[in-house]
């Protein structure tokens, strides 16, 4: 019992480093291959951020705002209820901002993005289209990884902005309309209840969601080998062990702050 | 552009392409010397299963043989750091089958793709080298076509022409002939011998498909090296009459199941 469970905290041990040190490389040697000046490159980031987070927004903003519609509403009324010397905007906004707003669009990171990184680079790699760049010359890390990683940084910070905005002022124009007309009030102290430090470790924590998410995605991608079999186990490994990831960070984030 | 490869081509006598000793392969105990110069055309022939492709990669710089050097453009290839190797690789051809392409982008944008990349010229300048290339090639009216939308011939020939575009100096291609029809073979063979003409080109070339390559071979002036990799054996001919010649039993087999005596 004990043996397997040193057996398994090793494996994991292991499967961070290579997991962290695939991103890392592949960030590394797009910043020494291309940078921001390949065309290339530059192209495959803005592909993939229309895919990644343009064409995301109206699911986010749907859940944004049913979040608001929901959630938020009922924070605010119950609290009000419960105790006048709570500080709600600074409640909500904390909840909204630096919890919800992030793990809300992780979720659908890693369904959507996530998934689809797998199905599209695992494809690439079965039909041979990776081995046919890497004839041409053409860095995979450089021109397959990094772009996914950059622009699921991009895409998850955006993209949790959004929806920290929509769930938190729409729940407040939810609740004022339809629960009681003081909770308008909270439209104006939402962003001054947020100190400097929380918005800076929304800001990294975001960019680490997105970065962990599609590394997680490209790095098991790229294990596919030769079985067409092997796509759909690896989507499912990577739907499970991104979701894992980003609740492990999330808790070490909790910590510590 | 590429200037410094033009100049390689013109001043240098070496070989483009060479194998020193190399073992790329457990089936073969022997070691493999050959030498390609510019304008040559070397042949690998043999079954399914012999290490055609093993070969043409070592060969090319994309696998690293057991022991030996492969050099090319005087390079050897396996000691180079990896960002001068990464430079050396846009002067070196390498044709896989056709399902190679990127699924997702057109074949202009295939075609276009390592010269963006390697920013061997602007983007735009890129497009009218790859359209141009392209129209060479009978595929004027499929550029903006997905390469699922093409024929087997079509997205060989655009598999052809990503590397072609860089202007290399040394071309392998694998699986030359597979998939096509008695007519598109002979158009293939006439490509091949324009493309060793007209760029002055070191081919390498792979297939199983002996009849082919014997009118491939026939329709050059001069003598085509050829490399027939058999059961447990390497035979390198300097000329492919000689392999059609030649009487060993691991040949003959060969030339039987092409119905060739």
């Amino acid at each position: 019992m004990t043996g397997k469970l040193g057996q398994g905290i090793v494996a994991s041990i292991n499967y961070w480093l290579n997991l962290f040190t695939f991103a890392q490389t592949a960030i590394v040697d797009w910043w020494h291959i291309s940078g921001y000046a390949n065309y290339a490159v530059r192209r495959a980031i803005i592909t993939q951020i229309i895919f990644t987070g343009v064409n995301a927004l109206p699911l986010i903003i749907l859940l944004a705002a049913l979040t608001a519609g929901g959630l938020t509403v009922q924070i605010m009324t119950l609290s009000s209820e419960l105790s006048r010397e709570l500080n709600i905007p600074a409640l909500i906004s904390h909840l909204m901002v630096f919890e919800i707003a992030p793990l809300m669009t992780a979720m659908i990171l890693i369904s959507r993005s996530g998934s689809a990184i797998v199905v599209d680079i695992g494809n690439m790699k079965l039909r041979g289209e990776i081995e046919g760049l890497i004839h041409l010359g053409v860095d995979i890390d450089d021109y397959i990884v990094a772009p996914r990683l950059i622009a699921g940084m991009i895409c998850q910070l955006m993209l949790a902005i959004y929806f920290a905005l929509i769930a938190l002022y729409g729940g407040a124009i939810f609740a004022g309309l339809f629960v009681d007309n003081a909770h308008l009030s909270n439209l104006n102290s939402f962003f001054h209840a947020l100190p400097l430090s929380t918005l800076g470790l929304f800001v990294l924590k975001n960019l680490c969601f997105g970065w962990l998410i599609c590394a997680t995605a490209c790095y098991h991608a790229l294990q596919i080998e030769d079985q067409v079999t092997q796509l759909p186990q690896q989507t499912q490994s990577v739907i499970v062990r991104a979701t894992t990831h980003v609740f492990l960070l999330n808790g070490l984030f909790m910590v510590v702050v | 552009m590429n200037q410094s490869v033009a100049v390689i081509q013109q001043t240098s006598n070496e070989a483009i392409i060479k194998a020193d000793s190399i073992y790329f392969s457990e089936r073969y105990t022997q070691a493999l010397s050959l030498a390609n110069h510019a304008g040559e055309l070397s042949l690998i022939v043999g079954p399914t299963g012999r290490g055609k492709t093993a070969l043409m990669q070592t060969l090319a710089g994309l696998r690293a043989p057991s022991s030996g050097s492969a050099i090319l453009l005087d390079q050897n290839v396996y000691q180079l750091p990896a960002k001068t190797w990464q430079k050396y690789r846009q002067h070196i051809g390498y044709v896989m089958p056709s399902r190679s392409l990127v699924s997702h982008l057109t074949v202009l944008q295939n075609v276009s793709l390592p010269l963006i990349y390697h920013r061997l010229c602007e983007p735009s300048k890129a497009d009218q080298f790859a359209a141009q290339l392209l129209s060479d090639l009978g595929l004027s009216e499929k550029l903006d076509h997905l390469p699922g939308q093409l024929d087997e011939p079509q997205r060989r020939l655009t598999t052809l022409a990503r590397p072609l575009v860089m202007n290399p100096v040394a071309l392998f291609i694998d699986q030359a002939f597979a998939h096509f029809d008695a007519a598109t073979r002979n158009s293939f063979i006439d490509l091949y011998l324009r493309l060793i003409a007209e760029r002055n080109l070191s081919m390498i070339l792979a297939s199983k498909d002996l009849r082919t390559c014997a009118r491939l071979a026939a329709a050059r002036d001069t003598n085509t090296q050829t490399l027939f990799m058999g059961e447990d054996q390497l035979f390198l001919f300097s000329d492919f009459k000689e392999l059609m010649q030649s009487d060993h039993p691991q040949v003959l087999s060969f030339k039987m199941n092409h119905d060739i005596q």
